[in-house]
């Protein structure tokens, strides 16, 4: 233990000594710098909807391209003459490898500090929309990131043995990256790219629900991150030794649980990481939408909402008139893939069957279709909440070898740890498909709910609040608790 | 390439991999033809990738070379080994860049201009890459001194195109915006700005005087000593 604090404490010292430390750590401040007098002398942002994302990634984007100039001398050095002296001494290969790594990643603190620093005074002269939790998240995908780039750093020193090589392959590692995670305007990093998106690009903090419900993904991310860095590191091990085959390994043991937990953590990421991307994964549409087919002309719904739990349980009657000659005996509503129809009934009380098809559902009719249809509903269950809902562009096809991306609406309906809202035209209780507002020629809708931090647009007693008539577009809002000051603007 | 190889033996890997990165962007551009970002990947890759390579190359030229002390005990003046040098891995980033600049024509991506002024979309930042980073890593005879020049470039050119094209929103286009001038990186950010050939202009121009200033550094044989090598 007292060569491996040695060793770090040596590294760190080699670090902080070096010009190019201090000329790097002045070049990551530039952006900070450069944002605040491009405000204060524009009076603009070129970030203007950006500025509820993490502080600092574009530092962040920047001190991953200059990692190698940091760390890529320090492992060069120790193969050329000192590697002569390092072979003599009765050093283990995992303890200096262990020993440079938490040298140099302790020598990269300060300057993470110092970069942190610096965007928060930038953004005492930015419009923002940070609140603290955002910079306790920059401060977590700092340390993530430099870890990563660090152990990636090393590893490529020590396969390529040139400064110059290593920084030219750097380069290019850099702009692959950049391209595979950047040009998307989105809230969260790209499911597809998740496991490439090393400084989290994309990633916006809502001031009241923080990660929201993508936390899932954003924490598998730092688990896959967290156990690519010990995996490169192991790497670097075993290349290490077999590269210099006067080495040997020495104490097998550590080697062998160093290994192990890497793998392990490595493998578990990946599999968390899946599972939070197929849990927000878009659901297809049913084949045939009937899209602007049916006319609601009457609506009685009534529906229950936890906001705390997220459960949302209504039912309604719905009587429709078909705009044009329906061919099928089916009628296809909207309906978020989280919920379940429990039961569907037509006029007489029998019972009609129904399908689930991506984020619609089938009804199966007895015979097709005449001028009016009248079905009960009965649904039940909690918001899905797809990925392209938070404005995800995806890609559709326009014509032979021309592909466009679309950006669809922000969703109709979100709840999420008590605070959320559900919108007319949201996708929470059932509809045909329509291109305009939710209007029915009757509507009566009843919404009842326990939460204290609900507001209407109707006054809500006991719990309850009704509409008639043309409806409003919000329903209801949860507000988060408490006020909370958040930049220059505050939340109630 | 063979040129490169004879001629500048202890920079064969580098150059390897440079040839291979722009062959897989070549790929990349070939790919990307049909979609909407194919314009990006060509100018970002004529603009920005090929010169920082050429100017990480550059870097690397005479400064920590492994056998400096002989090359400065030889008869020939290291400026002529620097002359040398540089006409190969300039000519050898011109070659790559206009392979670029033909196959983009050629698969029917679009990028501004036509001819000899679309040819300055590389030529100007190729120059002044190659220059600042020759001449930065002559002054201490540090090759990282130069990489890190290159690098800031990069990074101050794409961190100020957005900044410089916010700080002239609402002034009519047809005027300009004499700003960008001061981006070498300018194609990526305002193509079609008036200033345009102004700016192709200076950075061709500061690229040459820089890449005199090199072999000027070049003659001065004790700067490239020092203490403690980093390679």
């Amino acid at each position: 233990m007292t060569k491996f604090w040695s060793i770090a404490m040596i590294e760190a010292r080699q670090l902080w000594r070096g010009r190019s430390f201090w000329i790097v750590q002045v070049v990551l401040i530039l952006p900070a710098i450069l944002f605040a007098v491009g405000f204060i002398f524009n009076n603009s942002t070129i970030y203007e909807g950006g500025r509820a994302g993490i502080p600092g990634q574009v530092s962040l984007f920047i001190y991953f391209l200059l990692m190698p100039i940091l760390v890529s001398p320090a492992i060069t050095r120790d193969l050329g003459k000192p590697g002569e002296l390092l072979w003599s001494s009765p050093l283990e290969p995992l303890t200096h490898l262990a020993g440079t790594f938490c040298g140099l990643w302790l020598g990269l603190l300060p300057g993470i500090f110092l970069q942190i620093g610096a965007w928060w005074l930038a953004d005492l002269f930015l419009p923002n929309f940070l609140s603290d939790l955002a910079w306790l998240y920059s401060l977590l995908i700092y340390l993530v990131t430099i870890t990563v780039a660090l152990s990636l750093s090393i590893l490529l020193a020590m396969m390529l043995r040139r400064t110059l090589l290593v920084l030219i392959t750097w380069v290019a590692l850099w702009v692959i990256t950049f391209f595979m995670i950047t040009g998307i305007d989105t809230h969260i990093p790209a499911p597809s790219s998740s496991l490439f998106n090393i400084v989290f690009s994309n990633l916006q903090i809502s001031p009241s629900l923080g990660l929201g419900p993508f936390r899932d993904l954003i924490f598998s991310m730092i688990v896959w991150f967290a156990g690519v860095s010990l995996f490169i590191l192991c790497l670097a091990l075993f290349l290490s030794l077999i590269t210099e085959h006067r080495k040997s390994i020495g104490n097998s043991r550590a080697a062998i649980v160093f290994s192990a937990a890497a793998i392990l953590l490595l493998a578990a990421g990946f599999m968390i990481n899946r599972r939070a991307v197929s849990a927000h994964a878009m659901l297809p549409s049913p084949f045939d939408i009937q899209q602007e087919m049916w006319q609601v002309d009457t609506n009685l719904m009534k529906v229950n909402v936890d906001a705390d739990t997220g459960d949302v349980e209504g039912r309604s009657l719905m009587i429709l008139k078909p705009l044009q000659q329906i061919g099928t005996n089916q009628v296809v509503l909207q309906l978020n893939p989280g919920f379940e129809l429990q039961a569907v009934q037509d006029e007489t009380g029998h019972a009609l069957e129904v399908k689930r098809e991506g984020d619609g559902v089938v009804i199966e009719l007895p015979e097709l279709p005449g001028e009016s249809l009248t079905i009960q509903l009965t649904w039940w269950g909690k918001l899905y909440l797809p990925v392209q809902a938070f404005a995800h562009r995806w890609r559709y096809y326009y014509a032979p070898d021309v592909y466009r991306n679309a950006v669809p609406q922000p969703p109709g309906a979100l709840l999420y740890n008590g605070i959320g809202y559900l919108l007319r035209d949201g996708d929470w209780y059932p509809w045909p498909w329509i291109a305009g507002p939710r209007q029915a020629q009757i509507n009566q809708v009843t919404i009842q709910t326990d939460a204290e931090n609900s507001l209407s647009s109707v006054p809500l007693e006991s719990g309850e609040a009704s509409w008639e008539g043309e409806m409003p577009p919000v329903f209801l809002a949860f507000h988060p608790p408490g006020d909370e000051a958040v930049g220059e603007g505050k939340i109630y | 390439m063979s040129a490169a190889f004879i001629r500048l033996p202890h920079r064969r890997l580098e150059i390897s991999i440079v040839a291979l990165i722009i062959l897989a962007l070549i790929g990349l551009l070939w790919v990307s033809r049909a979609s909407e970002s194919g314009p990006r990947i060509s100018i970002t890759a004529m603009e920005i990738l090929v010169p920082l390579l050429v100017g990480i190359l550059a870097a690397g030229l005479l400064a920590d070379d492994p056998a400096l002390e002989l090359l400065l005990t030889a008869p020939r003046p290291t400026r002529y080994i620097l002359t040398d040098r540089l006409i190969i891995v300039l000519t050898f980033g011109a070659f790559s860049s206009l392979a670029l600049q033909l196959l983009t024509n050629r698969w029917g991506i679009f990028v501004p201009y036509e001819g000899i002024d679309q040819a300055f979309i590389w030529l100007s930042p190729l120059f002044f890459y190659a220059g600042a980073s020759s001449s930065a890593s002559l002054i201490r005879g540090r090759m990282l001194d130069g990489v890190i020049v290159c690098l800031i470039v990069s990074v101050v050119g794409l961190l100020s195109g957005p900044i410089i094209a916010a700080s002239c929103q609402g002034s009519p286009l047809i005027a300009g915006c004499w700003l960008a001038v001061f981006n070498p990186l300018m194609t990526s950010s305002t193509p079609y700005d008036p200033f345009w050939p102004a700016n192709r202009v200076l950075w061709f121009i500061l690229g040459a005087l820089l890449v005199g200033a090199s072999l000027l550094l070049a003659g001065q044989g004790e700067r490239l000593f020092h203490d403690t090598p980093v390679e």
